[in-house]
Protein backbone atom coordinates (compact mmCIF):
# COMPACT_ATOMS: atom_id res chain seq x y z
CA UNK A 1 0.00 0.00 0.00
CA UNK A 2 2.71 2.47 0.96
CA UNK A 3 4.95 1.43 -1.95
CA UNK A 4 1.67 2.45 -4.42
CA UNK A 5 1.34 6.03 -2.60
CA UNK A 6 4.69 6.89 -3.00
CA UNK A 7 4.80 5.74 -6.52
CA UNK A 8 1.91 7.80 -7.17
CA UNK A 9 2.52 10.93 -5.73
CA UNK A 10 6.00 10.54 -7.48
CA UNK A 11 4.02 10.37 -10.73
CA UNK A 12 1.53 12.84 -10.02
CA UNK A 13 3.73 15.99 -8.71
CA UNK A 14 6.39 16.13 -11.42
CA UNK A 15 3.16 16.00 -14.09
CA UNK A 16 1.75 18.73 -11.77
CA UNK A 17 5.18 20.77 -11.65
CA UNK A 18 5.16 20.63 -15.64
CA UNK A 19 2.17 22.63 -15.90
CA UNK A 20 2.84 25.06 -12.67
CA UNK A 21 3.56 28.64 -14.01
CA UNK A 22 4.17 27.79 -17.67
CA UNK A 23 2.88 29.90 -20.06
CA UNK A 24 -1.00 30.02 -20.99
CA UNK A 25 -2.27 29.93 -24.39
CA UNK A 26 -3.70 33.15 -23.87
CA UNK A 27 -0.79 34.70 -22.59
CA UNK A 28 1.28 33.15 -25.54
CA UNK A 29 -1.35 34.59 -27.90
CA UNK A 30 -1.23 37.90 -26.20
CA UNK A 31 1.99 38.62 -27.95
CA UNK A 32 0.47 37.64 -31.37
CA UNK A 33 1.15 41.65 -32.12
CA UNK A 34 4.53 42.07 -31.21
CA UNK A 35 6.46 41.84 -34.42
CA UNK A 36 3.72 43.19 -36.95
CA UNK A 37 4.62 45.88 -38.81
CA UNK A 38 3.93 49.60 -38.61
CA UNK A 39 -0.22 50.70 -39.50
CA UNK A 40 1.01 54.30 -40.16
CA UNK A 41 1.01 53.98 -43.60
CA UNK A 42 0.22 57.32 -45.85
CA UNK A 43 -2.80 57.16 -47.33
CA UNK A 44 -2.42 58.47 -50.90
CA UNK A 45 -5.82 57.92 -51.75
CA UNK A 46 -7.71 60.49 -51.35
CA UNK A 47 -11.53 61.28 -52.21
CA UNK A 48 -12.67 63.68 -55.09
CA UNK A 49 -15.13 66.12 -54.19
CA UNK A 50 -18.09 66.46 -56.59
CA UNK A 51 -19.54 69.46 -54.43
CA UNK A 52 -18.94 72.08 -57.64
CA UNK A 53 -16.85 72.47 -60.91
CA UNK A 54 -14.25 73.93 -59.37
CA UNK A 55 -13.46 71.56 -56.50
CA UNK A 56 -14.34 68.52 -58.93
CA UNK A 57 -11.46 69.66 -61.01
CA UNK A 58 -8.92 71.17 -58.06
CA UNK A 59 -9.56 67.48 -56.17
CA UNK A 60 -8.95 65.34 -58.76
CA UNK A 61 -5.75 67.07 -59.78
CA UNK A 62 -4.86 66.61 -56.29
CA UNK A 63 -5.72 62.91 -55.85
CA UNK A 64 -3.90 62.33 -59.37
CA UNK A 65 -0.92 64.10 -58.02
CA UNK A 66 -1.25 62.28 -54.56
CA UNK A 67 -1.68 58.35 -56.03
CA UNK A 68 0.86 58.84 -59.18
CA UNK A 69 3.57 61.73 -58.24
CA UNK A 70 3.65 62.12 -54.18
CA UNK A 71 3.34 58.29 -53.93
CA UNK A 72 7.02 58.47 -55.50
CA UNK A 73 8.29 61.31 -53.59
CA UNK A 74 10.96 60.99 -50.69
CA UNK A 75 9.52 62.73 -48.08
CA UNK A 76 10.29 66.32 -48.44
CA UNK A 77 7.47 68.60 -46.94
CA UNK A 78 8.10 69.83 -43.54
CA UNK A 79 4.61 69.91 -42.65
CA UNK A 80 2.35 67.42 -40.96
CA UNK A 81 0.01 67.35 -43.08
CA UNK A 82 1.56 67.91 -46.01
CA UNK A 83 0.93 70.71 -48.40
CA UNK A 84 -0.38 69.06 -50.82
CA UNK A 85 -2.84 67.57 -48.58
CA UNK A 86 -3.35 70.93 -46.62
CA UNK A 87 -4.27 72.51 -50.25
CA UNK A 88 -6.67 70.16 -50.79
CA UNK A 89 -8.51 70.18 -47.08
CA UNK A 90 -8.20 74.28 -47.00
CA UNK A 91 -9.81 74.68 -50.64
CA UNK A 92 -12.59 72.30 -49.47
CA UNK A 93 -13.13 74.10 -46.15
CA UNK A 94 -12.32 77.90 -47.40
CA UNK A 95 -13.48 77.52 -51.13
CA UNK A 96 -11.95 80.34 -52.78
CA UNK A 97 -9.82 82.06 -49.74
CA UNK A 98 -8.30 78.69 -49.32
CA UNK A 99 -6.36 79.31 -52.72
CA UNK A 100 -4.56 82.10 -51.07
CA UNK A 101 -4.46 80.02 -48.04
CA UNK A 102 -2.72 77.06 -49.77
CA UNK A 103 0.05 79.41 -51.87
CA UNK A 104 0.53 80.72 -48.41
CA UNK A 105 1.55 77.55 -47.39
CA UNK A 106 3.86 76.32 -49.84
CA UNK A 107 5.81 79.77 -49.11
CA UNK A 108 5.41 79.04 -45.46
CA UNK A 109 7.04 75.11 -46.08
CA UNK A 110 11.24 75.71 -45.70
CA UNK A 111 11.25 74.93 -41.89
CA UNK A 112 13.19 77.89 -41.14
CA UNK A 113 10.80 78.71 -38.61
CA UNK A 114 10.50 76.11 -36.08
CA UNK A 115 9.76 77.78 -33.26
CA UNK A 116 6.19 78.51 -34.59
CA UNK A 117 5.23 74.94 -35.10
CA UNK A 118 4.51 72.28 -32.33
CA UNK A 119 6.19 68.59 -33.86
CA UNK A 120 3.75 65.59 -35.17
CA UNK A 121 5.07 63.12 -33.00
CA UNK A 122 4.62 60.25 -35.04
CA UNK A 123 5.88 61.95 -38.50
CA UNK A 124 8.49 63.92 -36.41
CA UNK A 125 7.00 66.83 -38.88
CA UNK A 126 5.92 70.38 -38.08
CA UNK A 127 1.85 70.25 -37.28
CA UNK A 128 0.07 72.68 -38.90
CA UNK A 129 -3.13 71.85 -39.64
CA UNK A 130 -6.22 73.31 -41.79
CA UNK A 131 -8.26 76.24 -39.68
CA UNK A 132 -11.55 78.11 -40.60
CA UNK A 133 -10.05 81.23 -41.99
CA UNK A 134 -12.75 83.91 -40.29
CA UNK A 135 -12.72 87.34 -42.74
CA UNK B 1 -36.41 81.59 12.84
CA UNK B 2 -32.70 82.40 13.31
CA UNK B 3 -32.28 80.01 15.85
CA UNK B 4 -33.50 77.10 13.76
CA UNK B 5 -31.29 78.30 11.04
CA UNK B 6 -28.75 78.06 13.76
CA UNK B 7 -29.27 74.59 15.03
CA UNK B 8 -29.57 73.17 11.43
CA UNK B 9 -26.57 74.94 10.32
CA UNK B 10 -24.77 73.55 13.80
CA UNK B 11 -26.35 69.80 12.97
CA UNK B 12 -25.24 69.78 9.56
CA UNK B 13 -21.14 71.03 10.11
CA UNK B 14 -21.19 68.47 12.72
CA UNK B 15 -22.76 65.71 10.40
CA UNK B 16 -20.60 66.07 7.75
CA UNK B 17 -17.76 66.30 10.14
CA UNK B 18 -18.14 62.74 11.48
CA UNK B 19 -19.66 61.02 8.86
CA UNK B 20 -17.42 58.31 7.45
CA UNK B 21 -16.27 57.87 3.73
CA UNK B 22 -14.81 55.12 2.66
CA UNK B 23 -11.76 53.45 4.34
CA UNK B 24 -8.95 52.43 2.89
CA UNK B 25 -9.97 48.54 3.59
CA UNK B 26 -13.08 49.49 1.61
CA UNK B 27 -11.01 51.40 -1.04
CA UNK B 28 -9.21 48.28 -1.62
CA UNK B 29 -11.83 45.98 -1.53
CA UNK B 30 -13.39 48.06 -4.11
CA UNK B 31 -9.96 48.14 -6.49
CA UNK B 32 -9.80 43.95 -5.63
CA UNK B 33 -13.36 43.38 -7.06
CA UNK B 34 -12.56 45.45 -10.47
CA UNK B 35 -9.80 43.93 -10.67
CA UNK B 36 -11.30 40.42 -10.51
CA UNK B 37 -14.09 41.18 -12.89
CA UNK B 38 -11.42 42.24 -15.58
CA UNK B 39 -12.00 46.23 -15.46
CA UNK B 40 -8.53 47.28 -14.59
CA UNK B 41 -8.86 50.62 -16.14
CA UNK B 42 -11.07 51.05 -13.46
CA UNK B 43 -9.81 49.51 -10.79
CA UNK B 44 -6.18 51.75 -11.50
CA UNK B 45 -7.47 54.88 -9.57
CA UNK B 46 -8.83 52.70 -6.55
CA UNK B 47 -5.89 50.87 -6.09
CA UNK B 48 -3.62 54.71 -6.60
CA UNK B 49 -6.12 55.36 -4.00
CA UNK B 50 -5.15 53.11 -1.55
CA UNK B 51 -1.34 53.23 -2.20
CA UNK B 52 -1.50 56.74 -1.21
CA UNK B 53 -3.08 56.57 1.66
CA UNK B 54 -1.34 53.48 2.71
CA UNK B 55 1.97 54.88 1.96
CA UNK B 56 4.79 54.28 2.35
CA UNK B 57 4.58 50.94 3.63
CA UNK B 58 2.08 49.81 0.17
CA UNK B 59 2.14 46.42 0.33
CA UNK B 60 3.58 44.00 -2.84
CA UNK B 61 0.33 42.70 -4.20
CA UNK B 62 -0.98 46.65 -4.71
CA UNK B 63 2.28 47.68 -6.65
CA UNK B 64 2.16 44.31 -8.55
CA UNK B 65 -1.63 45.25 -9.47
CA UNK B 66 -0.76 49.15 -10.53
CA UNK B 67 1.43 47.47 -12.80
CA UNK B 68 -0.86 45.24 -13.94
CA UNK B 69 -3.40 48.22 -14.65
CA UNK B 70 -0.92 49.78 -16.49
CA UNK B 71 0.22 47.37 -18.26
CA UNK B 72 -2.86 46.53 -19.33
CA UNK B 73 -3.86 49.93 -20.44
CA UNK B 74 -0.71 50.09 -22.73
CA UNK B 75 1.21 52.36 -20.44
CA UNK B 76 4.47 50.39 -20.56
CA UNK B 77 7.03 52.94 -19.02
CA UNK B 78 4.70 53.10 -15.63
CA UNK B 79 3.91 49.38 -15.50
CA UNK B 80 7.71 48.83 -15.67
CA UNK B 81 8.43 51.48 -12.90
CA UNK B 82 5.47 49.62 -10.37
CA UNK B 83 6.85 45.99 -11.33
CA UNK B 84 10.26 47.24 -9.98
CA UNK B 85 8.99 48.77 -7.06
CA UNK B 86 7.08 45.48 -6.41
CA UNK B 87 9.98 43.13 -7.40
CA UNK B 88 11.66 44.84 -4.51
CA UNK B 89 8.93 45.38 -2.03
CA UNK B 90 8.11 41.03 -2.49
CA UNK B 91 9.09 38.72 0.15
CA UNK B 92 7.75 35.59 -2.27
CA UNK B 93 10.54 34.21 -4.52
CA UNK B 94 8.25 32.70 -6.69
CA UNK B 95 6.33 35.66 -7.31
CA UNK B 96 9.25 37.52 -7.83
CA UNK B 97 10.29 35.24 -10.27
CA UNK B 98 6.95 36.04 -12.19
CA UNK B 99 7.04 39.86 -11.87
CA UNK B 100 10.59 39.88 -13.96
CA UNK B 101 8.58 38.05 -16.41
CA UNK B 102 6.14 40.72 -16.41
CA UNK B 103 9.11 43.11 -17.14
CA UNK B 104 10.59 41.33 -19.33
CA UNK B 105 7.08 41.21 -21.24
CA UNK B 106 7.05 44.73 -21.34
CA UNK B 107 10.42 45.33 -22.49
CA UNK B 108 9.78 43.04 -25.25
CA UNK B 109 6.50 45.13 -26.17
CA UNK B 110 8.25 48.52 -25.79
CA UNK B 111 11.01 46.19 -28.28
CA UNK B 112 13.43 47.03 -26.06
CA UNK B 113 14.75 43.16 -26.55
CA UNK B 114 18.20 44.05 -24.60
CA UNK B 115 16.75 45.00 -21.64
CA UNK B 116 14.01 42.35 -21.66
CA UNK B 117 17.29 39.87 -22.44
CA UNK B 118 18.92 41.25 -18.99
CA UNK B 119 16.10 40.59 -17.35
CA UNK B 120 15.24 36.84 -18.08
CA UNK B 121 19.48 36.28 -17.64
CA UNK B 122 18.90 37.64 -14.20
CA UNK B 123 16.47 34.66 -13.53
CA UNK B 124 18.52 32.02 -11.43
CA UNK B 125 19.28 28.76 -13.57
CA UNK B 126 17.62 26.36 -12.14
CA UNK B 127 13.84 26.60 -12.18
CA UNK B 128 10.61 24.44 -11.76
CA UNK B 129 10.01 22.68 -15.62
CA UNK B 130 6.73 25.15 -16.08
CA UNK B 131 8.81 28.16 -14.97
CA UNK B 132 11.48 26.77 -17.43
CA UNK B 133 9.32 26.17 -20.51
CA UNK B 134 8.56 29.74 -20.28
CA UNK B 135 11.78 31.55 -19.67
CA UNK B 136 12.54 29.42 -22.87
CA UNK B 137 9.37 31.28 -24.46
CA UNK B 138 10.11 34.63 -23.40
CA UNK B 139 14.46 33.87 -24.84
CA UNK B 140 12.91 32.85 -28.00
CA UNK B 141 10.70 36.45 -28.14
CA UNK B 142 13.61 38.36 -27.03
CA UNK B 143 16.12 36.68 -29.78
CA UNK B 144 13.95 36.77 -32.61
CA UNK B 145 13.85 40.21 -31.39
CA UNK B 146 16.95 40.82 -31.71
CA UNK B 147 17.12 38.56 -35.13
CA UNK B 148 19.11 36.03 -34.22
CA UNK B 149 16.91 33.38 -35.38
CA UNK B 150 18.55 30.33 -35.03
CA UNK B 151 18.95 31.08 -31.15
CA UNK B 152 15.03 31.81 -31.11
CA UNK B 153 14.40 28.85 -33.23
CA UNK B 154 16.16 26.56 -30.42
CA UNK B 155 14.28 28.23 -27.86
CA UNK B 156 10.76 28.11 -29.36
CA UNK B 157 11.47 24.70 -29.47
CA UNK B 158 12.39 23.86 -25.82
CA UNK B 159 9.47 26.08 -25.26
CA UNK B 160 6.89 23.25 -26.85
CA UNK B 161 5.33 20.54 -25.04
CA UNK B 162 5.40 17.55 -27.25
CA UNK B 163 7.79 16.59 -29.77
CA UNK B 164 5.04 17.30 -32.19
CA UNK B 165 5.28 20.62 -31.54
CA UNK B 166 9.10 20.82 -31.29
CA UNK B 167 9.43 18.86 -34.76
CA UNK B 168 6.77 21.80 -36.26
CA UNK B 169 9.16 24.26 -34.70
CA UNK B 170 11.90 23.28 -36.10
CA UNK B 171 10.33 22.82 -39.47
CA UNK B 172 9.53 26.63 -39.46
CA UNK B 173 13.36 27.69 -38.88
CA UNK B 174 14.99 24.86 -40.62
CA UNK B 175 15.86 27.37 -43.22
CA UNK B 176 16.21 30.62 -41.69
CA UNK B 177 17.35 32.20 -45.38
CA UNK B 178 13.91 33.48 -45.79
CA UNK B 179 13.57 35.79 -42.51
CA UNK B 180 16.15 38.04 -44.30
CA UNK B 181 13.42 38.34 -47.49
CA UNK B 182 13.11 40.57 -49.11
CA UNK B 183 16.63 42.29 -48.73
CA UNK B 184 15.78 46.13 -48.85
CA UNK B 185 19.72 46.84 -49.98
CA UNK B 186 18.60 44.65 -52.83
CA UNK B 187 15.66 46.14 -53.51
CA UNK B 188 17.20 49.80 -53.07
CA UNK B 189 20.32 49.04 -55.50
CA UNK B 190 17.51 47.03 -57.89
CA UNK B 191 15.29 50.75 -58.24
CA UNK B 192 19.17 52.24 -58.54
CA UNK B 193 19.53 50.11 -61.26
CA UNK B 194 16.09 50.27 -63.42
CA UNK B 195 13.87 52.51 -61.56
CA UNK B 196 10.85 50.47 -59.68
CA UNK B 197 12.69 46.80 -60.32
CA UNK B 198 13.03 47.25 -56.61
CA UNK B 199 9.10 47.97 -55.80
CA UNK B 200 8.36 45.43 -57.73
CA UNK B 201 11.02 42.90 -56.19
CA UNK B 202 9.32 43.71 -52.94
CA UNK B 203 6.04 43.07 -54.13
CA UNK B 204 4.35 46.25 -54.81
CA UNK B 205 4.15 45.66 -58.44
CA UNK B 206 1.71 49.02 -59.14
CA UNK B 207 4.03 51.49 -57.30
CA UNK B 208 7.09 49.85 -59.20
CA UNK B 209 5.56 50.20 -62.85
CA UNK B 210 4.37 54.16 -61.50
CA UNK B 211 8.06 54.62 -60.63
CA UNK B 212 9.12 53.18 -63.66
CA UNK B 213 6.80 55.20 -65.99
CA UNK B 214 7.44 58.71 -63.91
CA UNK B 215 11.37 58.54 -64.10
CA UNK B 216 11.12 57.36 -67.65
CA UNK B 217 8.89 60.31 -68.57
CA UNK B 218 11.10 63.06 -66.83
CA UNK B 219 14.32 61.11 -68.82
CA UNK B 220 11.83 61.11 -72.12
CA UNK B 221 12.00 65.61 -71.13
CA UNK B 222 15.48 65.56 -70.99
CA UNK B 223 16.29 64.16 -74.15
CA UNK B 224 13.37 66.33 -75.73
CA UNK B 225 14.98 69.52 -74.15
CA UNK B 226 17.97 68.73 -75.11
CA UNK B 227 17.27 68.01 -78.83
CA UNK B 228 14.58 71.30 -78.95
CA UNK B 229 17.15 73.22 -76.81
CA UNK B 230 20.58 72.18 -75.01
CA UNK B 231 21.64 69.75 -72.73
CA UNK B 232 22.50 73.08 -70.25
CA UNK B 233 18.57 73.82 -70.37
CA UNK B 234 17.51 70.09 -69.96
CA UNK B 235 19.77 69.87 -66.90
CA UNK B 236 18.09 72.96 -65.02
CA UNK B 237 14.46 71.54 -65.99
CA UNK B 238 14.57 68.27 -66.39
CA UNK B 239 17.47 66.74 -64.02
CA UNK B 240 16.29 68.20 -60.74
CA UNK B 241 12.58 66.43 -61.42
CA UNK B 242 14.25 63.53 -62.18
CA UNK B 243 16.52 63.20 -59.24
CA UNK B 244 13.81 63.41 -57.10
CA UNK B 245 11.61 60.77 -57.99
CA UNK B 246 14.24 58.68 -58.82
CA UNK B 247 16.02 59.02 -55.28
CA UNK B 248 12.33 58.81 -54.14
CA UNK B 249 11.72 55.46 -56.13
CA UNK B 250 14.99 53.78 -54.42
CA UNK B 251 14.26 54.79 -50.63
CA UNK B 252 10.82 53.30 -51.48
CA UNK B 253 11.97 50.33 -52.27
CA UNK B 254 13.97 49.71 -49.57
CA UNK B 255 10.87 51.11 -47.04
CA UNK B 256 8.37 48.29 -49.09
CA UNK B 257 11.20 45.82 -48.78
CA UNK B 258 11.63 46.19 -44.93
CA UNK B 259 7.78 46.20 -44.04
CA UNK B 260 7.53 43.14 -46.73
CA UNK B 261 10.05 41.38 -44.80
CA UNK B 262 8.54 42.53 -41.02
CA UNK B 263 5.01 41.47 -42.46
CA UNK B 264 6.31 37.90 -43.61
CA UNK B 265 8.85 37.73 -39.78
CA UNK B 266 5.14 38.82 -37.61
CA UNK B 267 3.54 35.61 -40.07
CA UNK B 268 6.10 33.24 -39.01
CA UNK B 269 6.09 34.36 -35.30
CA UNK B 270 2.40 33.70 -35.58
CA UNK B 271 2.86 30.37 -36.48
CA UNK B 272 5.19 29.47 -34.06
CA UNK B 273 2.86 30.88 -31.02
CA UNK B 274 0.08 29.26 -32.67
CA UNK B 275 2.27 25.89 -32.50
CA UNK B 276 3.11 26.64 -29.11
CA UNK B 277 -0.46 27.60 -27.70
CA UNK B 278 -1.97 24.85 -29.21
CA UNK B 279 -0.19 22.17 -26.75
CA UNK B 280 -1.31 23.76 -23.75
Amino acid sequence: MKWKTIASIFIILPAFACNLHSQTPDEVRSFSKLFKPDENKPDYSLKIDPGNEFKLVLTSGFAFYKTFVSSQDGVKCTFYPSCSVYALNTIKTNSLIGVLDAIDRLTRCNGISPEKYHIHEPSQRFYDPVEKIRH
Amino acid sequence: MKQKVFFLLVSLISLAAYSPAQTVGETRAFADSLYTAGHLNEALPAYQRTAFFIRPTVDAEVLNRIADCFYSGGDLEKALEFYDHSYFAQTNDSIKKEVLFRKSACYLRSHNYNFALMELLSLEDSLSPGLEKKRNFYLGMTWFGLEDFSKAGSYFEKAAEDSMSQQKIKAIFADIRHFYLPNPKLASWLSIILPGAGQIYSGEIWSGINSLLLTGFFVGLGFYIVSVSSPVDALFTALPWFQRYYQGGFQHAADFAKNKRTENRSKIFNEVLAVIASTK
